[in-house]
């Protein structure tokens, strides 16, 4: 994807911060995070839950105000843009939820919802814009009938295709997905992201945020990986590489946890003890260091590890890079 | 050797608003002792109403179980009353479901719930005291990291991960034959899931415990499986060795759902869908509910039920197409 002169990033997230204030403590749920994502990327960001990353989807579109840090859409600033001046940006950019039940309005048809955005972004209206519809619903592939029902009419993934109807009705550059088929079944699920693979195909510029945690996903459909863990990226690079020579010990414990059929279940997996902290009492040094294998005592409990990097991609531990 | 489980036949029916909804299609199935078969199929395929049903736990009405028996260490379980169906679940039969939450009292902490199980179990023959030296000695079993501490806790000071050790804690403690495990890691997360799944499969293993689990994730199956069942729309499909599904299947449901799922390690370069949905089981024919679906379907694979084909040693497929065919093992 990257060349010589690298273009303007779609999606720029720079030392990214969001916190939440609650009574007693301050939860940090993304802590300096910095990302680039550029034209025609498919980028996967993986973690287990509590590790941040919806937020850090809903935060690069401002549907969260991050507590610090810069947010650049297409070259850019939206960190601290008005209501009126991020109106633009939601047609650039566009999001699609896990659960495609609750992200749609029960009470409106399927050609209203899939309308709705373009009667608030664009002068289309009657004719055309009933057109334009019946257009989306065939682009992901539904028959013009569904126009006149209602979600709960519909199976999930028929649902799914709606919440991504609805999406690119805009004509987006960009789209996040928040694990968007993480609730459906598996014959769906291939289904949805060949979809997903061939928008792709056919739209060099569009680039995406993938943010799932089953990692046999995003190795299908992402051309770069980054893994969050206690809301900071631990790993980041291209998806050959990430799988095939982890270097954080967070990330190779994550790879040899997918469960694979028998016949290659060999390949010796790695026990992480306990469960993921609290993000309101991160622990000291580097946050992983209570569950690591590799954890060395006086300097991973003390220092934060600071990037290294291995070939393309790189990784936030002490260690990485060291030969085994 | 006489199966610990036999379920032969069994057909189940929902009376609804809609009509009647035949969510299970005249299904057999064995368990050995000392066995853990892994129950596979999509949602809305039967796979956790076929379980609970042999059990007595789907409410009849609305269910009706039209025909079939089921046999649990070579007694006829169907029809029993609710008191000896009661009395068999707990001691010989355990459950553990996917959302531990669900199944644990939010208001009662754990030590105590605990008690209350085992001493159930035991039929009250056992104090509070001696219960709760069992319960401590169990949550030690499961791994539960502090559990004089976690005795005192209630359900929501636990992790999700921890949940599921105590609900597993409960359900072993009476030392059953059978253990139904339900989705017991789909909430959890893939460090979590894994420990939980190494868990299990080492508590079956050390106490002579048969094993049914039920998932949708056939990864999840082949860690703890050494045979697989695969259900489709209230039929069993295909019934094989764990490395016999993956390695050679030969039902078009399995094999479709096979090529859906990625994998992690070799990219595929597209991944092919099953086209169609779940066809309406109000009124089904009496065939493979497959066939609308299936690339290989006849005309016969509509008229008549379709019979059980073994194309290599312990691997049986339903299916017209695989009839006098003989798999390379």
């Amino acid at each position: 994807m990257l060349e010589s002169n690298p273009p303007t990033p779609m999606l720029e997230l720079e030392n990214l911060r969001v916190h939440f204030p609650t009574k007693s403590a301050v939860v940090r749920a993304v802590d300096d995070i910095s990302l680039k994502l550029y034209p025609g990327e498919i980028l996967g960001l993986v973690g287990e839950s509590g590790s941040g990353k919806s937020t850090v989807g809903k935060a690069a579109l401002r549907l969260i105000d991050p507590t610090d840090g810069k947010i650049r859409i297409n070259g850019s600033d939206i960190t601290d843009a008005s209501g009126k001046d991020l109106k633009p940006v939601r047609t650039k950019a566009q999001l699609i939820f896990q659960d495609p039940h609750s992200s749609l309005n029960p009470r409106m048809t399927i050609g209203k919802i899939v309308a709705e955005p373009l009667l608030i972004h664009s002068q289309l209206r009657g004719s055309e814009l009933a057109e334009t519809v019946s257009k989306l619903l065939g682009r992901v592939g539904l028959p013009s009938q569904f126009l006149h029902r209602y979600p709960h009419e519909l199976s999930g993934g028929q649902k799914q295709r709606v919440a991504i109807a609805r999406a690119l009705s805009v004509d987006p550059d960009m789209l996040i997905l928040d694990e968007p088929t993480s609730a459906l079944d598996v014959s769906v699920q291939a289904q949805i992201l060949e979809f997903l693979k061939e928008l792709h195909d056919e739209r060099p510029r569009m680039t995406s945020l993938f943010i799932s945690h089953n990692l046999a996903v995003v190795r299908f459909l992402c051309h770069r990986i980054a893994v969050m863990y206690l809301g900071r990226i631990v790993e980041e690079g291209p998806v050959e590489q990430v799988f095939s020579h982890p270097q954080h010990p967070y990330t190779k414990a994550l790879l040899s946890a997918v469960p694979l059929p028998q016949a290659e279940r060999n390949a010796g997996r790695i026990h992480l003890q306990g469960d993921l902290p609290s993000p309101v009492d991160l622990p000291s040094g580097c946050a992983f260091h209570p569950r690591c294998p590799q954890a060395a005592a006086g300097k991973c409990d003390k220092e934060s590890p600071i990037w290294v990097t291995v070939g393309a991609s790189r990784a936030r531990c002490h260690f990485a890079g060291d030969v085994e | 050797m006489q199966p610990l489980l036999s379920i032969r036949d069994l057909s189940l029916e929902f009376n609804t608003f809609d009509g009647t909804y035949q969510a299970i299609d005249r299904v057999s199935l064995e368990l050995n002792p000392g066995e853990a078969l892994g129950l596979v199929g999509e949602t809305g395929c039967g796979k956790s109403v076929l379980t609970r049903a042999a059990f007595g736990l789907v409410p009849t009405p609305p269910a009706r179980i039209t025909s079939g028996s089921v046999l649990f260490n070579g007694r006829e379980i169907l029809g029993l009353s609710p008191r000896e169906q009661r009395a068999m679940r707990g001691r010989d039969v355990a459950l553990i479901f996917q959302d531990p939450m669900t199944f644990i009292n939010p208001v009662f902490k754990v030590g105590t719930q605990l008690v209350d199980a085992i001493r159930a179990q035991q039929l009250g023959k056992v104090t509070r005291k001696e219960a709760r030296d069992i319960a401590l000695n169990m949550l030690d079993k499961v791994q539960l990291p502090n559990p004089v501490r976690q005795f005192e806790s209630y359900p929501h000071q636990l992790s999700g991960g921890m949940r599921q050790r105590v609900l597993i804690a409960m359900a072993l403690t009476a030392e059953p034959k059978l253990l139904i495990a339900d989705e017991p890691t789909t909430a959890l997360d893939v460090t979590i899931q894994a420990q939980i799944l190494d868990l299990i499969e080492r508590l079956v293993q050390d106490m002579g415990i048969s094993l049914i689990m039920i998932s949708h994730d056939l990864g999840v199956v082949s860690q703890v499986c050494s045979r697989v069942a695969v259900m489709y729309a209230g039929q069993i499909v295909e019934d094989a060795p764990v490395a016999q599904i993956f390695d050679s299947p030969a039902h078009p449901y399995t094999k479709g759902l096979l090529a859906a799922v990625p994998h992690p390690f070799r990219p595929e370069d597209r991944l092919e869908g099953i086209p169609g949905s779940l066809p309406n089981l109000y009124n089904p024919h009496s065939g493979c509910r497959f066939a609308e679906r299936c690339p290989l379907a006849i005309n016969r694979c509509v008229e008549a039920r379709v019979a059980q084909t073994e194309v290599a040693p312990q691997h049986m497929v339903a299916c017209i197409a695989c009839e006098g065919a003989q798999i390379d093992a």
